[in-house]
């Protein structure tokens, strides 16, 4: 653990690259990658799917090392776990042996925490994320949309000050996941704690982030970085609607399949050419679901 | 780019009368009712194929159709149960004893050989092979040698019993363990979880399904098992009861000793698929709600 402050202020991956043996052979996952993230920042990755999203986010939680560069958080090279993160999965990944509210202080349990404490905080919790009612309920009565609220609730309640969030509302139907973007906007608000945020979504990384990392297809690298201007508090029907949402996406969607080398049509077949798959981004979420560790 | 648009416009309809009174009426919450009938229903015919069985097997044997020593009527059965409960009773403690010593013995031999194999990726390797091993010696082939080496009492019979109640809980418990849930023990270890908690709040509650299916496995083996060791040499025990009954034409004997074993192993079933009520109740719940 790194013990230069109580207080992230930074998270920088420099150079970091990262390869993995299967079988006496190595894989590369990672070719290359800086990327700076500061305090407060709202951060969004996109590439293509099993480009190594996941094992970016590995590696900035110290779970993994790298086989290449550093991983430096608040200016000092990263030993063990990083202490300042917290995760969430795209599958909510709920115990199924505990109600909601046990669901909840998970997180507080691990850290520690003592039990009254904990709990008052859930409640709290429980009632701002529009729960209240559910604490005894268990996850498999929730539907997706309640159910990604108990895990983004019991990663908040962590009070680590980065959040990692994989791909979190990607197993939800459209206007769930509309919701839910709307719901992590203005949660983000109030106390602006610095997120990063796995989507395959280019519409969410642009509605979401103030920053969307492009990766290429692995071994990945950087292939774009777009600085998204959208005021905050953002609201999700207003920048959904905006002509220079529409513009960035045609932008982004035309270099992740131009530059990522992807035989997919973003939009089906708009013009009958090429193997246009529309089913891919359903698909893609589930390889995703499927490697994600 | 631009697809051809037609005049393209949206129309909203507005909802029928007294939908608001419709959606208060909710629709029961949990089949319980419904579920007694169809629980009768379920249960009934099973019960009318063995009154049926029960009724043609007491016709066939006792219009002579073949003599009692053969096959005897199903009221002999039950009246020599009954007359001799005493000498039942007493055979019935000895298989017991066997059962009861032998399933925790295998338990918990089943829980730390699977634990370890589970949690350890080189003992899945290393050890495995071996547990695996063990299991395709021939129970029945098996009980002769124990016989021979512990003599008539009750540890060869313990022995078996053990040998074949660990397997499954092995099987099972390692099954379990590898199953457990990653993204949960990710968002633990990046708070700093340790070794214990991880294993203690995840690992082992989500491996309790998987042993309790091991358990009602080994469960029916018992008493098959101990019934064989008994065949292979024993004063006592329902198998040995068998066996002279056997050796001395009292067939109903035979059929009364094979009830109570059969009872045997379905009470140890019951109980255990009880127990798995009570302790891991989310997991059935989970598999009839879950839609996932």
């Amino acid at each position: 653990m790194s013990r230069s402050s109580d207080r992230f202020e930074t998270l920088a991956l420099k150079g970091v690259g990262h390869q993995f043996r299967a079988g006496g052979e190595l894989v590369p996952t990672i070719a290359g990658v800086d990327l700076e993230v500061g305090r407060s920042e709202f951060v969004t990755v996109v590439g293509p799917s099993g480009c190594g999203k996941s094992t970016l986010f590995n590696l900035a939680a110290g779970l993994l090392r790298p086989t290449a560069g550093q991983v430096k958080v608040n200016g000092e090279p990263l030993e063990g776990t990083n202490p300042y993160v917290a995760y969430m999965f795209q599958q909510a990944a709920l115990l199924e042996w505990r109600d909601v509210l046990g669901n909840v202080v998970l997180g507080q349990e691990f850290l520690g925490m003592p039990k009254g404490e904990a709990r008052a905080a859930a409640m709290e919790g429980l009632a701002e994320f529009g729960l209240s009612g559910f604490e005894r309920r268990r996850a498999w009565e929730l539907s997706g949309g309640m159910r990604q609220r108990v895990a983004l609730l019991r990663t908040y309640l962590t009070q680590r000050e980065l959040l990692l969030l994989d791909e979190p509302f990607g197993a939800l139907d459209a206007l769930t996941r509309l919701q839910m973007q709307q719901f992590l906007l203005d949660r983000w608000q109030r106390d602006q704690r610095t997120v990063i945020f796995i989507t395959h979504d280019v519409d969410e990384a642009l509605l979401l982030g103030d920053r969307v990392i492009v990766l290429a297809p692995r071994p990945t690298y950087v292939l774009a970085t777009v600085e998204v201007g959208f005021e905050r508090p953002r609201n999700a029907e207003e920048v959904l609607r905006a002509p220079e949402f529409t513009e960035l996406k045609t932008q982004m969607l035309e270099m992740l399949v131009v530059d990522s080398e992807s035989e997919v049509e973003p939009d089906g077949s708009a013009n009958g050419s090429g193997p246009g798959r529309p089913a891919e981004a359903e698909r893609s979420a589930r390889q995703d679901a499927g490697s994600g560790e | 780019m631009t697809p051809p648009v037609k005049a393209s416009r949206i129309e909203r309809h507005p909802a029928p009368e007294g939908r608001d009174r419709m959606v208060a009426e909710q629709v029961p919450r949990d089949g319980r009712t419904r579920g007694v009938r169809r629980g009768l229903a379920v249960a009934g015919i099973p019960l009318l194929v063995l009154v049926v069985f029960f009724a043609v097997w007491e016709f066939a044997s006792k219009s002579g159709w073949q003599p009692d020593y053969i096959l005897p009527a199903p009221s002999d059965v039950a009246n020599d149960l009954w007359k001799d409960r005493g000498g039942y009773w007493d055979n019935a403690q000895t298989t017991l004893t066997e059962i009861l010593i032998g399933f925790p013995i295998g338990l918990v031999l089943g829980l730390v050989i699977g634990g370890l194999i589970g949690m350890v990726a080189s003992l899945r390797r290393t050890a495995y092979p071996f547990v695996v091993a063990s299991q395709s010696l021939p129970t029945l082939a098996l009980a002769p040698l124990l016989v021979l080496w512990f003599g008539f009492g009750v540890v060869p019979k313990v022995i078996l019993v053990v040998q074949v109640v660990f397997f499954p809980i092995t099987v099972a418990t390692v099954a379990g363990l590898v199953s457990v849930p990653q993204q949960a023990l990710v968002f633990g270890r990046t708070l700093g979880a340790g070794w214990w908690q991880l294993f203690v709040k995840i690992r082992v509650p989500a491996s309790l399904p998987h042993v309790f299916s091991g358990l009602k496995i080994a469960a029916s083996y018992a008493a098959v098992a101990a019934v064989i060791a008994e065949f292979a040499g024993a004063e006592s025990g329902l198998g040995a009861l068998m066996l002279r009954a056997n050796d001395n034409l009292q067939t109903e004997a035979v059929f009364g000793a094979l009830i109570l074993i059969t009872a045997i192993g379905v009470g140890f079933f019951a109980l255990m698929s009880l127990l798995e009520r009570l302790i891991v109740p989310w997991h059935e719940q989970y598999r009839k709600d879950g839609d996932r």
